[in-house]
């Protein structure tokens, strides 16, 4: 029986491609966590345009980075054959994971040589891999080589403690998290949070310094953040590094936001399987993980310790806001 | 009737689709529109009997329509979802939207099937090719 190849081999023939064919233009360096990751870019725009959302965690240190992120744009065929980019696949070995989307690009994660690719198509117009949360895929492959998980959630909190705010696009997690920023509480993200489990308890970090916020929201929050532009959901990419952000929060629960005409807002226990599944739903589909069992478990296993709460909103941000603000204070300390 | 295996499963609807999640193996399942609103009300404890009743009230039902929801509940007892539970005598859930996309059940394992992985293009290769070589053998 012949033996088969192994990503080993494909990373070997990609980095020996990429170091001939692509030349690194723009760089700069981020420290996540502790970790310091160096960003490549082919093209100094690209790099400008990633350098908004990751304002807030520059680093200028000398030391070796722990990881290198590099992002160009070429025809993917040429590193993965004609044959296979009219279909979505994903596979992974020890040796690290791919994800092809068609019509986006591919995503490689190295992970002896903690290299990670990301090679878009020329024609991937709007550049999602950089609108807003900037190679949120990258950054998710990575963090998975670390230990940690980047959640598709929000996460807010009060004196060091808080919770993730779980749900799918629209449900509303950046504009009850950026009213908690706005109103001074503690701040970690409003889509993306890495999150590591330390003796059973969940640790939240920030990544970014940007928000993503919908057009009509900006208008009625009203943030002191300059739009740097709009993301392919035709929402506002706001530069929040003015504010301060909370460097951890360890989660106490999670809570599902939604919308009413009501008065007042309320608060209700539901069962943890609601957000346990839209959240991780929700990371694996905007993360390109198809089929990834290990990742699902992974995810469900860390959820599964928390509380889980409906939030339902009413139409006064401010009462939403003061709302968290006591629950996180009262209900959760005793958890 | 049944209820949802909660040993091994999570589960939630969201803008009509349904999930589930077996957090033991990993893997996960979704289901067509009807068959989302079908697997809610089943977890709730609805009898299929009275599920059947209701969709056969809709236009374009198919006449083995039973047949086919014994055959989603069997799946759904084979990969565990599903457990023997309590019936309720409530009216069940579904309407005329439930049918809006027709009346297959068909569980799917991984919600977003639609791309489907037909092959491997990385270890399917024959290492003695080489890489980029797609094996078309395979």
């Amino acid at each position: 029986m012949s033996k088969k190849t192994d990503l080993r081999a494909f990373f070997t023939v990609l980095h020996e491609k990429v170091n001939q064919k692509v030349v690194f233009r723009a760089s700069f360096r981020v420290e996540i966590t502790k970790k310091i990751i160096e960003l490549q870019f082919e093209d100094e725009d690209d790099a400008q345009i990633a350098l908004y959302s990751l304002k807030g965690k520059i680093t200028y240190s000398t030391e070796k980075p722990d990881a290198v992120f590099y992002y160009w744009k070429e025809d993917v065929d040429n590193y993965v054959g004609k044959d296979n980019i009219n279909f979505c696949w994903y596979t992974k070995d020890d040796f690290g994971e791919l994800s092809f989307v068609v019509k986006t690009g591919l995503f490689c994660s190295d992970k002896v040589r903690k290299k990670f690719y990301y090679c878009c198509f020329p024609s991937n117009v709007p550049d999602r891999a950089l609108a807003c949360h900037a190679m949120y895929q990258s950054f998710s492959q990575w963090a998975s080589t670390e230990n940690m998980i980047l959640f598709h959630s929000a996460a807010v909190g009060l004196n060091g403690e808080g919770v993730l705010i779980n749900g799918r696009g629209g449900a509303g997690k950046t504009t009850l998290s950026t009213a908690c920023l706005i109103d001074g509480m503690d701040f970690i993200s409003d889509d993306y949070t890495i999150c590591k489990t330390v003796s059973d308890k969940i640790e939240a970090y920030p990544l970014y310094s940007s928000i993503s916020l919908a057009k009509d929201m900006y208008c009625k929050l009203n943030p002191d953040m300059p739009i740097v532009g709009t993301t392919w959901k035709n929402k506002f990419e706001l530069d929040a590094s003015k504010y301060k952000f909370a460097e951890k929060l360890i989660i106490k629960a999670m809570i599902v936001p939604s919308f009413s005409d009501n008065d007042n807002p309320e608060i209700i226990p539901i069962d943890k399987g609601i957000p346990i599944v839209r959240t991780v739903h929700s990371t694996l589909i905007q993360q390109a993980h198809f089929h990834d069992t290990e990742r699902v478990k992974i995810m469900s296993s860390a959820l599964s310790g928390l509380k889980a709460y409906k939030f339902i909103q009413c139409k006064d941000f401010k009462k939403n806001v003061n709302f968290i603000r006591d629950f996180i204070s009262k209900e959760l300390s005793n958890v | 009737m049944y209820k949802l295996n909660e040993s091994k499963m999570f589960f939630d609807v969201a803008d009509g689709q349904a999930v589930v999640i077996n957090f033991v193996t990993g893997m996960y399942y979704g289901t067509t529109t009807l068959g989302s609103v079908i697997l809610d009300n089943l977890i709730a404890g609805k009898h299929p009997d009275n599920i059947v009743r209701k969709v056969k009230t809709f236009q374009g039902c198919p006449e083995d329509f039973e047949q086919k929801l014994k055959l989603f509940i069997d799946e759904l007892l084979q990969k565990e979802i599903l457990i023997p539970g309590e019936t309720v005598s409530d009216e069940t859930t579904i309407d005329e939207q439930s049918v809006s996309k027709g009346f297959d059940l068909t569980l799917n394992e991984f919600a977003e099937v639609k791309d489907l992985i037909l092959a491997d293009p990385v270890h399917d290769v024959d290492v003695e090719k080489g890489w980029p070589v797609f094996d078309k053998d395979k």
